[in-house]
């Protein structure tokens, strides 16, 4: 293994082509810009309930809109598309490029996604900053220290969606459906995410289900962090939760990573 | 150096026939086939040759060299690359190679090239002063100047594949796997890369092992080449001796000044075509000197030449010969 400034410089060098292939293409940009605003479809819909029955489970107008805000920018920034590039890498054939070079594939294609998100930051956060100051009803009430701690856990909610993705991914050395059965794990997941509504809004039993499993590390709980809604046993749990899921689909990559490595048919070429 | 002892790398492939039955027949029970890719191949190559590995398509000229590099594991056999077991992938090892695929993309698609080669070097972990020098080298020999800040997308085959060059040998390495470096190149392609070969392998002393269907490739760069063909050695050697074995004759053109009947050229040798005053025939090689003068003695001859039959021809007769054996050999075991 290369000593760690060497390391510094490979992912530098990855996550500025990464950051280089994300703008170059404006259109690209500007689709981007707008799937950023979906969540504010949703937010809308809670609102419109709001008005009707009053707060739910502790939601307001202005908790939910800041829920939503905060949220824009935090599934962007959680959010990875590795499962059906590699579908597609190992598919093809293109792997092999990938394979010949003396630092892992994995840490190719995570070092060039990790550039686009530097550039879904630096194009997002500065706008929810603006917003935050400008518009009366968003509000991020949390302390210093939560911001810090949501922050943290944006960085470990991408790792999560990565390893997550990166599982489903080694897949494809024994099928080509790696992406599709990704996209099923993640539809699934979605709801108890947080990306449909906060987690709380939920029904116990799916409550129960969300605190246990490993999707609402990614979305609810770095936004519910920025936002100051979590005491402090609730942090605890929920970071140790990240933690853990993200310990255990690191081993599961390494493992199906070493087993389906060997069953690579190099097609093409 | 190069060891490969009995090389095997069999892929089972699934069948299917056309049409919408089928797919869904091929939903619940799928045909498959083993395929004997490469079997019991051996050979060593040492450090510094250049060697034409030959082979119809789909003889096992790739899946030999992806085993090689380290992209396939074999099924059976041992292979042995500068001391290193390729599939381990060890990044020493790596470090060491490249293979550079004529139908593969290695660089950036939609970034300069020059993206692409500073993420090489840092990737190869090569220092600024040694890139400068190995990039100057490489804008040198391969004419890359005007290309290094164009979108990859933007070049041409050629153009590109020059720069595919460069990304595969920035990090210098000691073992060139080339598998079709000229594919879809135009003349003047062709030859630029081959100089660029030739030139790179005199300067480091690499070891290259290259594939290609154009023969000008291999005669301009091997004196050795290995012949594959349905996964299995079938010659390891001397290309000239190659020749020799499989064009055992010379081509002898022969122009008289006064026609002569066209039964007389048959005396001389096989003939492939004459008019009278014109012919030409294929000549035993050990003949060839006494036909040659013959024909000055008995006919009135104004010029007569003798040729080696082309490169192409006599691998085309060395396919050949190895189909209708392998036909016949099936036939005898059925």
């Amino acid at each position: 293994m290369p000593p760690v400034s060497e390391r510094i410089v490979i992912w530098r060098s990855l996550m500025r082509v990464g950051f280089g292939q994300a703008l170059a293409y404006r259109g690209q940009v500007a689709i981007f810009l707008l799937t950023a605003l979906f969540p504010l479809v949703m937010m809308t819909v809670w609102l419109s309930v709001v008005e009707e029955v009053g707060p739910t489970a502790g939601w307001d107008r202005q908790g939910f809109i800041s829920y939503y805000a905060v949220g824009a920018v935090v599934f962007q920034l959680t959010t990875s598309s590795i499962a059906w590039r590699w579908d597609d890498l190992v598919r093809t054939g293109e792997l092999s490029s990938l394979l010949l070079r003396p630092v892992s594939p994995l840490t190719q294609q995570v070092g060039l996604e990790v550039g686009q998100r530097v550039l879904s930051a630096a194009l997002l956060v500065p706008v929810l900053v603006v917003a935050t100051i400008a518009l009366p009803d968003l509000s991020v009430s949390g302390s210093v220290m939560n911001l810090i701690l949501g922050v943290v856990a944006l960085g470990g909610g991408y790792a999560l969606t990565t390893a997550m993705a990166l599982t489903f991914a080694m897949v494809a050395f024994w099928s080509t459906q790696s992406g599709n059965l990704y996209a099923l794990w993640w539809g699934a997941g979605a709801f108890l995410a947080g990306w449909i509504a906060p987690v709380s809004v939920l029904p116990p039993g799916l409550r129960r289900a969300a605190a246990i499993l490993p999707f609402r590390s990614t979305v609810g709980l770095p936004i519910e962090l920025i936002l100051g809604r979590l005491d402090t046993a609730q942090i605890v749990v929920g970071m140790a939760t990240l933690a853990g899921w993200l310990a255990a689909f690191t081993v599961a990559v390494r493992v199906l990573w070493s087993r389906g490595i060997k069953r690579h048919q190099a097609v093409g070429g | 150096m190069i060891e490969v002892e009995g090389l095997a790398r069999h892929f089972r492939v699934s069948h299917r026939d056309a049409g919408l039955g089928s797919s869904l027949k091929a939903l619940l029970h799928r045909r498959y086939e083993l395929v004997r890719a490469v079997d019991d191949v051996s050979f060593r190559i040492d450090d510094g040759e250049v060697v034409g590995f030959l082979g119809p398509n789909g003889a096992g000229k790739t899946t030999t060299l992806k085993c090689l590099a380290g992209l396939l594991y074999p099924t059976h056999g041992t292979v042995r690359v500068l001391g290193f077991t390729p599939n381990e992938r060890r990044a020493e090892f790596l470090s060491r190679i490249t293979f550079v695929m004529g139908q593969r993309n290695q660089l950036f698609w939609d970034l300069p090239t020059i993206e692409s080669l500073r993420v090489n070097q840092a990737i190869y972990r090569i220092g600024d002063t040694q890139f400068k020098e190995s990039l100057d080298e490489l804008v040198d020999l391969l004419g890359l100047e005007p290309l290094l800040t164009k979108q990859v997308r933007m070049l041409s085959l050629g153009e590109r594949m020059r720069c595919e060059l460069a990304a595969g040998l920035l990090h210098r390495p000691d073992v060139l796997f080339l598998d079709e470096p000229t594919l879809g190149l135009d003349v003047r392609g062709q030859g630029a890369v081959r100089s660029f070969i030739a030139e790179y392998n005199q300067r480091h002393g690499a070891t290259v092992l290259l594939t290609s269907h154009y023969m000008a490739d291999v005669t301009s760069l091997a004196k050795r080449v290995v012949l594959i063909d349905h996964g299995v050695l079938r010659y390891d050697g001397d290309l000239a001796d190659l020749v020799e074995q499989a064009a055992p004759f010379r081509l002898v053109t022969v122009t008289l000044s006064d026609p002569v009947e066209s039964g007389v050229f048959a005396g001389y040798g096989e003939v492939i075509e004459s008019d009278g005053t014109h012919a030409v025939m294929r000549v035993p090689r050990a003949a060839t000197r006494d036909v040659a003068s013959r024909l000055l003695a008995e006919l009135p001859v104004v010029d007569v030449s003798i040729e080696e039959p082309s490169i192409e021809d006599t691998m085309r007769t060395v396919f050949d010969q190895r189909a209708t054996d392998a036909v016949s050999v099936d036939a005898a075991r059925e």
